[in-house]
């Protein structure tokens, strides 16, 4: 186990360099929504690309998905590999994103959408399901961090504690600047995520023998976990149930699809995707390798969420590492909070409160954060199955707004009426058989009809009405053309 | 310059770039994509060794590369 006052002392000190960014970013501010929601659309890619990056990879990845390799296996990297595949659909949907909000002035994808379809109805149903699906998301952001300090401390430090200290940090960082405070520490955060991460596996293996001997020892102690279906989580049903609803993330995810409004130029957007890329495979690969190395160094545990907490306090990872990485699973589950929590406020803000002053959107924004940030809180320590149902959703849930977002760019004759079916259908579709008839999210059905559901309802519904008078045309032709992109 | 464009204009839908290569790098996408699940599930299903994670790090590789390659023209003006 690792001593509490460690624990905290790292905490203290990596909360009081988040203060200094986050007061030194709200001195830039200019006190408007633009410039609080989206940091005046004058980010470079680094900062961004690394934003980016902090808000995808949560602390899923070192506590679930190392969980799901410890239990099932190499399929858990071909799922994250699907989802990272999905990147690709940014060379496509990067440019629009950019050039429309930078044309029409958006701040939330929520907006955009409305826009696009001459319906406030379309923002706020988008706007709607964001909530639904993300506040529980946001949860298990905390609920992880519970499991883990918890975890490594043998309960010293408490779920309540831990659940707090996590809600502390999001919300400052959020509250007082905005995108900057949250991108800069996002950028800081990733760093550590990534180097204490790199760090502990290269200890892990050492501790194994090496890398020669931790691939043999995996190879002929846990064979079976290299192929796949594996010992039967990862059968071909399940791969497709999960990967599917990932692999349009990028563009179903307002938190990171947000960040597409907030570089300064094409040549930014580019690196911010290199920044993406670089950092989303290295950290995969070491959150399936860690889960691998957990199987032999903590061979035997039940539950295989504490596969991360059993590998940090197995003697095997030196203290200072543990607690390094602590830190990195901690900015991980903060790093997605706080950024969730800004891009929900954007949207109350934006497509709720429309015609607000920018003052008022910018206070309406600071409400939500705070009321998302205790919703997650409350939820994690209360531990509610309802939550945790909607959490599990929240991937096939947001795929709901993908057909009215490829169609908001790619097919004209797509209406209003057409998206509210598609958006609204598809989500209650999502809820109905999670949650009412018992359809697990492991089971590709679920996936297959919330996605086809949703695409039918959209054609069929935009096929049968007519395009609003107040619609926008997202032709974006020339301006595609004059940056190179397709 | 041939046109590309894989959607048509007069049907109500949005024009692709008149210069080339979207066709064919959508295709690469599509199936990569479709060999990331297909190959582990099909050429390598039950295989108890390296090769299933060997595939899935070459894929990772691939998109990158099929990325790269689509945000290459990318310019300001």
């Amino acid at each position: 186990m690792l001593a509490p006052t460690t624990i905290w002392a790292a905490i203290a000190a990596f909360a009081g360099l988040g203060l200094l960014l986050a007061w030194r970013a709200a001195r830039a501010n200019v006190g408007t929504a633009e410039d609080y929601y989206l940091g005046g659309r004058a980010f470079g890619g680094l900062v961004a690309g690394l934003s980016y990056a902090a808000t995808t990879y949560s602390a899923f990845m070192l506590v679930v998905l190392t969980g799901l390799t410890y239990r099932g296996g190499i399929g858990a990297l071909g799922f994250e590999l699907i989802y990272f595949a999905g990147l690709g659909l940014l060379v496509i949907f990067a440019p629009r994103f950019w050039l429309a909000a930078k044309r029409w002035g958006f701040i939330s994808p929520a907006e955009m959408l409305g826009a696009r379809y001459g319906s406030p109805w379309v923002a706020r149903l988008a706007a709607l399901v964001a909530l639904v699906f993300l506040m529980p998301y946001c949860t298990t952001q905390m609920a992880g961090i519970g499991l883990l300090l918890s975890g490594i401390t043998g309960g010293e430090i408490t779920l309540v504690q831990a659940v707090a200290t996590g809600a502390l940090l999001a919300a400052v960082w959020t509250l007082f600047a905005g995108i900057r405070s949250v991108a800069w520490t996002d950028a800081v955060q990733a760093v550590v995520m990534l180097g204490s991460a790199l760090l502990a596996i290269v200890f892990a293996v050492a501790a194994l023998g090496g890398w020669g001997a931790f691939a043999s020892g995996v190879a002929q102690a846990q064979g079976v976990r290299l192929g796949v279906p594996g010992p039967g989580l990862w059968s071909l049903g399940t791969f497709v149930a999960l990967s599917l609803p990932w692999f349009f993330f990028a563009i179903s995810n307002p938190q990171v699809s947000q960040r597409l409004f907030i570089v300064r130029d094409m040549a930014a957007m580019r690196r911010m995707i290199l920044w993406v890329l670089g950092f989303g495979l290295a950290f995969t690969l070491i959150a399936v390798t860690w889960g691998f190395a957990a199987l032999q160094l903590a061979p035997g545990l039940e539950n295989s969420a504490t596969a991360t907490p059993a590998l940090l306090t197995s003697g095997a990872i030196p203290a200072w590492v543990a607690v390094l990485l602590v830190l990195g699973i901690l900015a991980a589950a903060v790093s997605t909070l706080d950024s969730i929590a800004l891009t929900l406020g954007a949207m109350v803000a934006r497509d709720m409160m429309n015609r607000a002053q920018p003052g008022t959107q910018i206070l309406a924004g600071r409400v939500v954060v705070i009321l998302v940030v205790l919703f997650a809180s409350l939820f994690a320590v209360q531990k509610a199955q309802i939550v945790d149902q909607l959490a599990a959703l929240s991937a096939a849930g947001l795929m709901v707004t993908v057909p009215a977002t490829v169609g908001a760019f790619f097919w004209r004759r797509a209406t209003a009426a057409g998206a509210l079916a598609s958006i609204g259908g598809g989500a209650l579709l999502a809820v109905w058989m999670a949650m009412i008839q018992g359809v697990s999210v492991f089971n590709p059905v679920l996936a297959l009809s919330v996605g086809g559901v949703s695409v039918v309802l959209y054609v069929l519904v935009s096929l049968v009405t007519r395009p609003r008078p107040g619609a926008l045309d997202f032709d974006l032709r020339a301006e595609l053309d004059s940056v190179g992109a397709w | 310059m041939p046109y590309t464009a894989p959607f048509l204009d007069d049907a109500g839908w949005c024009v692709m770039a008149k210069r080339g290569g979207f066709r064919r790098w959508l295709a690469a996408l599509t199936l990569l994509v479709l060999a990331g699940v297909a190959v582990p599930y099909g050429v390598l299903a039950g295989r108890q060794d390296w090769s299933v994670a060997g595939f899935w790090v070459a894929f990772a590789l691939a998109v990158v590369a099929v990325i790269l390659r689509g945000i290459r023209g990318w310019r300001d003006v």
